[in-house]
C-alpha cells in the first residue's frame, strides 16, 4: 500500500522522483529565509526591549538580504509551478475535494492515533494530501504574494498612497506585513509539525535531504 | 465722470486688495511695497543683495499670522522712507514673549539658554541670532502643528538647516570656510532622504531628553542610535511627536490608535493589541501542537503507534 520508496541506488531506476535536488535546494532555502527573517523581523519589531536581540542596524541589513533571497525563492516557484511539472501538485480536484478534506482531518484527529495508513499517499501525480493542498494554495499564492509585496514597498515608501482608509498609507502596510508573518510563523510551526507526522518521525525530513521516489501510475 | 487714470488706480487698489486677502487690511499699506517679489536692494556696506520681500501667505500661516505688521514694527515705517532711528531698534524674540502665555516665557528663557550654547552660538557669536534661524515672517512653531501637517512642519524645520548646511555659499559668507561632507556624513543612515522627510536634524543634533532643544551639539555627541527612535520609548515622542502623544495619551485605545497613527516608524508604533493577538495565536497553535504530539507519544507507548507496523 506504501507507494514510497526510500531513495537507495537500487531503486534508482524505477519510480520519479518527488523531491529533485532543485527543489530539496530551494526548499531548505526557503527555511533558512524564514529563519533568518524571523529573527531579525523580531529584532526590528521588538527593538529596545528586553528580548535577546539582533542590533537594530545589523537586523536590517539581515532582513533585507533574506527578504530579497525570498523572493528570488518565491520566482522561482512561480516560474516552475507555472511553466514548468512543480505545478501539478497545486492544481485543485474540486469535485469530492470537501470529502477529502475531512477525511484527512481526521486522520490527524483520530486516525493517526490508531495507527492507520495515510489516506492520501504522496504519488508523482498528487505529492500533496488535502489539507496540505489547501494550505500551500493560500500560503503560496494569497499569504506570500501580499507578505513580500507589503516588504518591498517598505524599500519603495514613495509608492505607498498618503492615506489608505483614513488612516496613514505605510502604517496600513507595516500593519499587514506584521500580521502575514505572524500567520506564517503560525504556517511554518504547524509545517515542521505534520512532517513529524508521516510514516515515521523522521521520514519526511529525510526525503526533504536526501529524496524520495514515488512509483508512475 | 470719472477721469480714466482715476479708474486705473482704483482698480490698481482692488486688485492688490484681492490678492492678499489673508493679510489685515492695516498690512496693506506695508505690503504696497514689500508685498512684491522683487522687493530687494544692494546693500551699500556689505555688497550683498537684501530681500525686503514679505510672502503674505507664509505670513498668514506662521506662528504670527495674527499680528499685524506695526505689532512688531514701530511707527517710524508707516512714512516712507522710513525713519533711519526705527531701523536701529532691534526687536527679540525673548523681549516680545514676555507675558505672553501661549507659548510659555520659560521655555524662551530655556531656547535662549540652550542658544547659547549651541555649536553656532559659540563658533559665531556675534552673527548667530534667533534670525539666523527663524524669519519672523514665516515661521511655525510645532506646539500649533496638528497630526496631519507634521510632514510638513519637519519640511520646515529641515528647512531651516539646510538653507545653509546643503548652501556652501552660505556658510562660506559666514565662516569663510566650507562644509561639503553633508551627505557622507550621515551615509551610515539608511534611507538616509526618507529620514530627513520625516525626523527633523535636532532630533539628533541636540541632546535627546528636552524638548524645544536649542543646544545643537558637536557633531562627536549627535544621535546615531538606530534604537534611540526605533522602539517604544523613542525619544520622538519626547521631541517631534511632544504634543502628539500627549494628545493621544487622553484617548487611548485600539480604533484610535489605528486612526491616529501618521507614520509607521518600525519599532515604535507596534500596536501593543496585535502583539498580543499575534502571540496568543503563536501561543495556541503551539499548544495545539504539543498537544496532538503528546497524545501520539502517549498511544505510541501504549503500543498502538504506526511506526511499529513499518518496523
Ligand atoms: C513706498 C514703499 C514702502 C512702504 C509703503 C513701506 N516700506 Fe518698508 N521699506 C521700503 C524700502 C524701499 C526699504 C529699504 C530702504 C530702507 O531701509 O529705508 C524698506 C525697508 C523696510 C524695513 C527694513 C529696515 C532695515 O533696513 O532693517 C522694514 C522692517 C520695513 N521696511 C517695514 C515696513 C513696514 C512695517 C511698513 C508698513 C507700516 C513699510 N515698511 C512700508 C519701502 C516701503
Ligand atoms: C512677530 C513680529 C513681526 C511681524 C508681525 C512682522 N515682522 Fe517684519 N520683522 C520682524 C523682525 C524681528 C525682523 C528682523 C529680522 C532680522 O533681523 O533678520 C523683521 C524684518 C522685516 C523686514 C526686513 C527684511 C528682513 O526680512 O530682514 C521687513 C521688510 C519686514 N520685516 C516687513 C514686515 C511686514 C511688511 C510685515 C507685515 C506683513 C511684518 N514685517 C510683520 C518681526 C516682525
Ligand atoms: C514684536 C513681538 C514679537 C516678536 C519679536 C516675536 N514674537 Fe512670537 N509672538 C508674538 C505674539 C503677540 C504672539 C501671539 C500670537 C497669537 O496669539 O496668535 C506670538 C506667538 C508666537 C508663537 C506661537 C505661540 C503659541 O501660541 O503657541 C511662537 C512659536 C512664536 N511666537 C515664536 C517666536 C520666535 C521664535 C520669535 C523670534 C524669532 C518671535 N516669536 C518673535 C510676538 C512676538
Ligand atoms: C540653529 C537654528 C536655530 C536657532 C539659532 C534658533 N532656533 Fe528656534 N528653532 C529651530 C528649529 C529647527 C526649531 C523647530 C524645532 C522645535 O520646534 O523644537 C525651532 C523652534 C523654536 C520654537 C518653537 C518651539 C515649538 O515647539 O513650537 C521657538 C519658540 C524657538 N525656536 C525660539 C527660538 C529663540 C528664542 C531663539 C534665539 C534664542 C531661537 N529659537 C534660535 C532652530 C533654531
Ligand atoms: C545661518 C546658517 C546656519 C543655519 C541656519 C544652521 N547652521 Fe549649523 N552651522 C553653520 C555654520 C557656519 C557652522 C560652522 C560653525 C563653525 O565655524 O564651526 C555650523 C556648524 C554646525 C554643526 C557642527 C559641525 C561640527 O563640525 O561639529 C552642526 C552639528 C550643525 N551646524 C547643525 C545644524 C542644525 C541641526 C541646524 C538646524 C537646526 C543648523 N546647523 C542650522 C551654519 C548654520
Ligand atoms: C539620525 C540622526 C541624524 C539626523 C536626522 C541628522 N543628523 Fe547630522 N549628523 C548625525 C551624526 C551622528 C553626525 C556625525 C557623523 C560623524 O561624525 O561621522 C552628523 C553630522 C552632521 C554635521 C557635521 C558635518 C561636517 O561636515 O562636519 C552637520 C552639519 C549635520 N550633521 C547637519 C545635519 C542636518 C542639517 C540635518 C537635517 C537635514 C541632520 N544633520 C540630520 C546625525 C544625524
Ligand atoms: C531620529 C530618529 C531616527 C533614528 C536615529 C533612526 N531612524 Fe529610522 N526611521 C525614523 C522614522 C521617523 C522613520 C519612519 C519613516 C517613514 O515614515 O517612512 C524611520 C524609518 C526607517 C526605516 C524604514 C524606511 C522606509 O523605507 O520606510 C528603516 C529601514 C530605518 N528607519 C532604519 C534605521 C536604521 C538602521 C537606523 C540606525 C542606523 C535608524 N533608522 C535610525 C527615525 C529614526
Amino acid at each position: 500500500m506504501n507507494r514510497i520508496i526510500p531513495d537507495h541506488p537500487a531503486h534508482r531506476k524505477n519510480g520519479v522522483e518527488l523531491y529533485p535536488v532543485w527543489l530539496r535546494i530551494w526548499h531548505w532555502s526557503n527555511a533558512l529565509s524564514f529563519v533568518m527573517l524571523i529573527a531579525s523581523g523580531v529584532s526590528l519589531h521588538f527593538a529596545g526591549s528586553d528580548l535577546p536581540l539582533i542590533p537594530f542596524d545589523r537586523a536590517r541589513v539581515l532582513h533585507n538580504i533574506f527578504g530579497w533571497l525570498l523572493l528570488c525563492a518565491y520566482l522561482v516557484f512561480v516560474a516552475t509551478t507555472l511553466l514548468g511539472s512543480n505545478g501539478v501538485h497545486y492544481r485543485p480536484q474540486w469535485s469530492g475535494w470537501m470529502g477529502r478534506l475531512l477525511r484527512q482531518a481526521l486522520f490527524y484527529g483520530v486516525g493517526i492515533f490508531r495507527g492507520e495508513p495515510h489516506p492520501f499517499p504522496a504519488t508523482a501525480r498528487n505529492k500533496f494530501n488535502p489539507l496540505q493542498q489547501v494550505t500551500y494554495l493560500g500560503v503560496m499564492f494569497v499569504a506570500m504574494p501580499l507578505l513580500i509585496l507589503s516588504g518591498l514597498l517598505f524599500f519603495w515608501p514613495q509608492w505607498v498612497p498618503e492615506q489608505l482608509w483614513e488612516m496613514d498609507g505605510l502604517w496600513v502596510v507595516g500593519v499587514v506585513h506584521y500580521l502575514l508573518g505572524v500567520l506564517l510563523v503560525a504556517f511554518m510551526m504547524g509545517h515542521i509539525y505534520l512532517a513529524t507526522a508521516g510514516e515515521t518521525i523522521w521520514g519526511e525530513f529525510r526525503k526533504m535531504v536526501l529524496g524520495a521516489r514515488a512509483e508512475e501510475e | 465722470m470719472i477721469p480714466i487714470r482715476m479708474l486705473c488706480l482704483l482698480l490698481l487698489l482692488m486688485t492688490l486688495l484681492a490678492s492678499s486677502d489673508p493679510v489685515a487690511a492695516a498690512d496693506q499699506a506695508c505690503l504696497r511695497c514689500h508685498g512684491m517679489k522683487s522687493m530687494a536692494y544692494q546693500d551699500p556696506v556689505t555688497g550683498g543683495l537684501r530681500n525686503l520681500a514679505i510672502d503674505p501667505a507664509a505670513m498668514a500661516a506662521s506662528s504670527h499670522a495674527k499680528l499685524t505688521c506695526r505689532a512688531c514694527h514701530g511707527a517710524g515705517f508707516e512714512s516712507f522712507p522710513h525713519f533711519s532711528e526705527t531701523k536701529k531698534e532691534s526687536l527679540s524674540c525673548l523681549e516680545c514673549h514676555k507675558g505672553k502665555d501661549g507659548f510659555p516665557y520659560v521655555l524662551f528663557e530655556s531656547i535662549e539658554k540652550g542658544f547659547m550654547r549651541s555649536v553656532h552660538a559659540q563658533a559665531l557669536p556675534d552673527r548667530f541670532t534667533c534670525f539666523s534661524c527663524h524669519n519672523p515672517h514665516a515661521f511655525h512653531g510645532l506646539s500649533q502643528t496638528r497630526v496631519r501637517d507634521m510632514p510638513e512642519q519637519v519640511r520646515q524645520d529641515n528647512g531651516i538647516c539646510l538653507n545653509c548646511h546643503s548652501n556652501q555659499e552660505q556658510i562660506r559668507v559666514l565662516t569663510g570656510r566650507a562644509f561639503p561632507g553633508l551627505l557622507n556624513m550621515h551615509a551610515w543612515l539608511p534611507d538616509l532622504q526618507r529620514h530627513w522627510r520625516t525626523v527633523r536634524c535636532v532630533e539628533c543634533h541636540t541632546s535627546s531628553t528636552r524638548p524645544q532643544d536649542h543646544f545643537i551639539l558637536d557633531k562627536r555627541f549627535a544621535l546615531r542610535d538606530c534604537v534611540a527612535c526605533h522602539s517604544r520609548n523613542s525619544v520622538l515622542l519626547k521631541k517631534l511627536y511632544l504634543y502628539r502623544s500627549s494628545e493621544e495619551r487622553q484617548k487611548a485605545g485600539f480604533i484610535h490608535s489605528l486612526v491616529m497613527n501618521n507614520a509607521y516608524i518600525i519599532g515604535m508604533t507596534r500596536n501593543l493589541w496585535l502583539d498580543w493577538a499575534g502571540g496568543l495565536l503563536l501561543g495556541l497553535t503551539l499548544l495545539g501542537l504539543l498537544g496532538h504530539g503528546m497524545a501520539r507519544w502517549l498511544v505510541a507507548r501504549k503500543g498502538g503507534f504506526h511506526e511499529q507496523n513499518h518496523s
